[in-house]
């Protein structure tokens, strides 16, 4: 999350507006009926990769902004993951199964980490 | 006959007496290593690759197989990614080679009356030139992943990876480790790629990692190796006794959740 914090320290609006083309894009991503299955949305996120480093800032900060705005889009500080816990951990799963960069995988356990999305007590 | 007790500076000494093409050989293995760190990063990439895509398999079929989670973490997740866009490597990279020091340590262990190791056959005498793990909670956890990473690459339903897989590795193996001497259990894999790079994986629980981070804090590295000679209550003896006590810990956690998962014992 280096880059985006770097940026909104920095007041660089550009991150502001990546991060809500992210989200829109997002909603139209789990619209479509492939981000129902964890091989499908694996694919999906390999091929959409390039959308983010093309529409979010370029290839750094694109991949960060991808993988930030998918998880920490379905937590809420008040509730948590809550209802969007298994969604969370599917699109964990799909961004580590899939073929996105080491990069984006990274930056999946990083967050992933952060939020407790692992957290083992939650079977 | 090797010189002994070690010192870096008598066996480099006595090697290249006896090993004359191998002349300079710190510089040389500085420069071998920079080599390998170079030609190794697809190889790497590809590995961490199967390796994110397998943690998931192994994670989801763990919780459906067992009823909870197991979580798998590897260092490659920050040694891997490119440093800001410059692209350059990150500082952890190179903490997956063993360092010059380490391998001329490693060549005065497998040395007899002459050098057992020398320049020319450094690959395929010693395996564990670039090296990584996995950590998990516990060794069953540890044990159902290696299970797992020896049916590759028939678990790999991405197309694009297998095919990556099949064009790169020529063969993987994983078996139990099993360091009686020096305490230590874990599952040792070794990934071999067509580009002769060979990659050493070594997958533990948590309680064994905290016993390799003791381990490493005695000796300046994890020493899998016996001790020739025990003090009692010295603490490489301890460190010993302490790798078998959390194993039979850890062989007892499996047990009884077999035992408990049967159901209440028929007296």
């Amino acid at each position: 999350m280096r880059y985006s914090l770097e940026l909104l320290v920095r007041g660089e609006e550009s991150i502001v507006v990546h991060y809500r083309k992210a989200a829109s894009h997002w909603r139209e991503i789990w619209s479509r009926p492939e981000s129902g299955s964890l091989s499908s949305l694996a694919s999906l996120l390999t091929s959409e990769q390039s959308w983010f480093e093309k529409n979010c800032g370029g290839r750094w900060v694109g991949q960060e902004v991808m993988v930030v705005s998918g998880l920490v889009g379905l937590y809420e500080t008040e509730s948590g993951f809550n209802g969007g816990l298994p969604r969370a951990r599917l699109l964990y799963d799909a961004f580590q199964s899939s073929y996105c960069s080491v990069e984006v995988k990274s930056i999946a356990e990083e967050v992933a980490r952060s939020y407790d999305l692992l957290d083992a007590s939650r079977v | 006959m090797k010189p002994t007790p070690y010192s870096q500076e008598g066996y480099v000494q006595w090697h290249e007496e006896a090993v004359e093409a191998d002349r300079g050989l710190l510089n040389r293995l500085d420069d071998f290593r920079r080599g390998l760190m170079a030609e190794a990063r697809p190889d790497l990439d590809l590995l961490y690759q199967v390796l994110t895509y397998m943690f998931t398999y192994a994670r989801n079929e763990y919780r459906r197989a067992r009823g909870q989670e197991a979580s798998y973490q590897t260092p490659l997740s920050e040694a891997l990614p490119s440093v800001g866009p410059s692209g350059n490597p990150s500082p952890r990279y190179s903490d997956l080679f063993k360092s010059a020091p380490s391998i001329v340590n490693k060549m005065w262990r497998k040395a007899g009356d002459e050098p057992g190791v020398t320049l020319s056959d450094l690959r395929r005498s010693i395996t564990d030139l670039i090296r990584t793990d996995v950590r998990t909670e516990t060794l069953d956890g540890a044990r159902f992943l290696a299970h797992r990473m020896n049916d590759l690459p028939g678990l790999l339903y991405n197309q694009e990876l297998k095919e990556q897989y099949e064009g790169r590795v020529e063969s993987i193996a994983f078996e139990p480790e099993m360091k009686m001497a020096s305490g230590y259990f874990a599952y040792h894999g070794l990934v071999r790629f067509r580009s002769g790079s060979v990659v050493e994986v070594q997958i533990y629980s948590a309680l064994m990692s905290e016993w390799r981070r003791l381990s490493h804090q005695l000796y300046e590295r994890v020493r899998l190796e016996p001790v020739a000679k025990h003090e009692f209550a010295s603490p490489e003896a301890r460190l010993v006794s302490l790798g078998h006590a959390l194993h039979l810990a850890e062989c007892e956690i499996m047990r009884l959740r077999q035992e408990i998962d049967r159901g209440p014992m028929q007296v």
